[in-house]
């Protein structure tokens, strides 16, 4: 069942990545790969799935933009300071980690893109005119997605099912 | 476990970076098949092959942009100069400086005349109240302008910040201005604004002429001489208004 609802997970995050990338609608700051990949992180135990899933996001997400494998990498490595941080600092599991861990992985996601774009120049997000309003609000958005799901999973699935 | 979790990362990192390596070397390319897949056969060949009339297009569009860059410079003086009307309250019309004279560089002639209600003597401006000059000569529908910089131009003046010390503004070899009967014990500075004073009744007092750039004097003589340079571009003027009436 689980690992059913992880490819339903993945398949709406492609669907979602493929309709809401309106150009200036601020809809591209939402980024359902990085909600699926958290969401996943949260819920599952096995490190080499939620890495996998995070890949396979990655992946997907870099065959339609212009440089392959950034999404990918960018993921990874977003998973993995999440983990870092919550083997030593964070290792409480109540959902104020959760929103903080959310939140740091919108921040160490546009930090990455900004640092890659800053010193190789790619123009994947424009970020000479980035509309840092649109750029909050999607961060919001995420993390939102992510509570919410993770409350309703923790609350409803793993409860019914007595774990 | 933090051991464990840096395996899985390095491990996986690896396996990206082995992905990227094949991309680049197109032996595996994983965005052609959502490629292929999203683009029909008939955008592909759109990209390839790029209209036939696109060096036209250009030249169309490099004319269009130069007039939209004209319309919004033009736009700027005329808001600049509407501007003006509300805070002074004068009468302004806008004229067209249509050419240059053919015997002297430093007269303008612009398109509107005695039919507009221009009258000889009264002020020209640009922008935010910089006078430019004078009308000399009007037609019924066209005019003559002196600008400041003509070496027969004469105006009264006032300077310091202010307005108290008097001087008589002159032309000077089309270039920059020239001041003079300043008196000696008056103090003057460089960079000093220069206005005009109301000794006519054409032109309103404190209209902005230039800035002082240079003072000469010496202790024998009983007044004190300034250049005098202007703060806008006479070369470019295109869009000007005259006072009609105070």
């Amino acid at each position: 069942m689980r690992y059913i609802v992880i490819i339903l997970m993945y398949l709406l995050a492609t669907y979602s990545f493929l309709t809401l990338g309106f150009i200036n609608n601020g809809w591209q700051y939402v980024q359902p790969f990085l909600i699926a990949s958290l969401l996943v992180y949260f819920n599952v135990e096995n490190d080499w799935l939620y890495y996998s899933f995070a890949v396979i996001c990655g992946l997907t997400a870099d065959a339609l933009s212009g440089v392959f494998g950034l999404h990918a990498i960018i993921y990874l490595t977003i998973i993995f300071i999440l983990k870092n941080l919550q083997l030593t600092l964070l290792t409480s599991k109540n959902i104020l980690t959760i929103v903080l861990l959310t939140l740091l992985s919108g921040i160490i996601f546009w930090l990455m893109f900004w640092g890659v774009n800053f010193i190789s120049g790619w123009d994947l997000y424009k970020f000479n005119d980035l509309p840092w309003r649109q750029l909050l609000r999607g961060m919001g958005v995420n993390s939102f997605i992510v509570i919410l799901v993770h409350l309703l999973y923790f609350n409803f699935y793993l409860r019914r099912h007595g774990q | 476990m933090l051991r464990q979790n840096l395996k899985v990362f390095l491990v996986l990192l690896v396996t990206v970076i082995f992905f990227i390596l094949l991309k680049n070397g197109q032996i595996f390319d994983i965005g052609s098949i959502f490629r292929s897949t999203l683009l029909s056969d008939k955008s592909i060949t759109q990209l390839l092959n790029p209209p036939d009339n696109i060096q036209e297009a250009y030249k169309d569009l490099l004319a269009e942009n130069n007039r939209l860059k004209t319309l919004v410079d033009e736009n700027k003086e005329l808001k600049e100069l509407l501007n003006l009307k509300k805070e002074k309250q004068y009468n302004l019309v806008v004229a067209n400086v249509i050419s240059h004279d053919p015997v002297n560089r430093n007269i303008l002639i612009l398109d509107i005349g005695s039919n507009d209600g221009i009258a000889k003597g009264q002020a020209v401006v640009v922008n935010n109240g910089i006078i430019v000059g004078r009308i000399i000569d009007v037609s019924s529908d066209s005019s003559k302008v002196r600008l400041l910089i003509d070496r027969f131009t004469k105006l009264g003046v006032k300077i310091g910040a202010d307005h108290q010390i008097s001087g008589l503004l002159s032309g000077s070899l089309g270039l920059t201005m020239h001041l003079s009967y300043i008196p000696q014990g008056q103090e003057i500075k460089k960079n000093d604004l220069v206005v005009t004073a109301d000794l006519d009744v054409n032109i309103p007092a404190g209209l902005v002429v230039g800035q002082v750039e240079e003072i000469q004097f010496s202790e024998g003589e009983l007044f004190k001489d300034a250049s005098v340079s202007p703060l806008i571009d006479y070369d470019t003027l295109a869009i000007v208004a005259i006072i009609t009436s105070l």
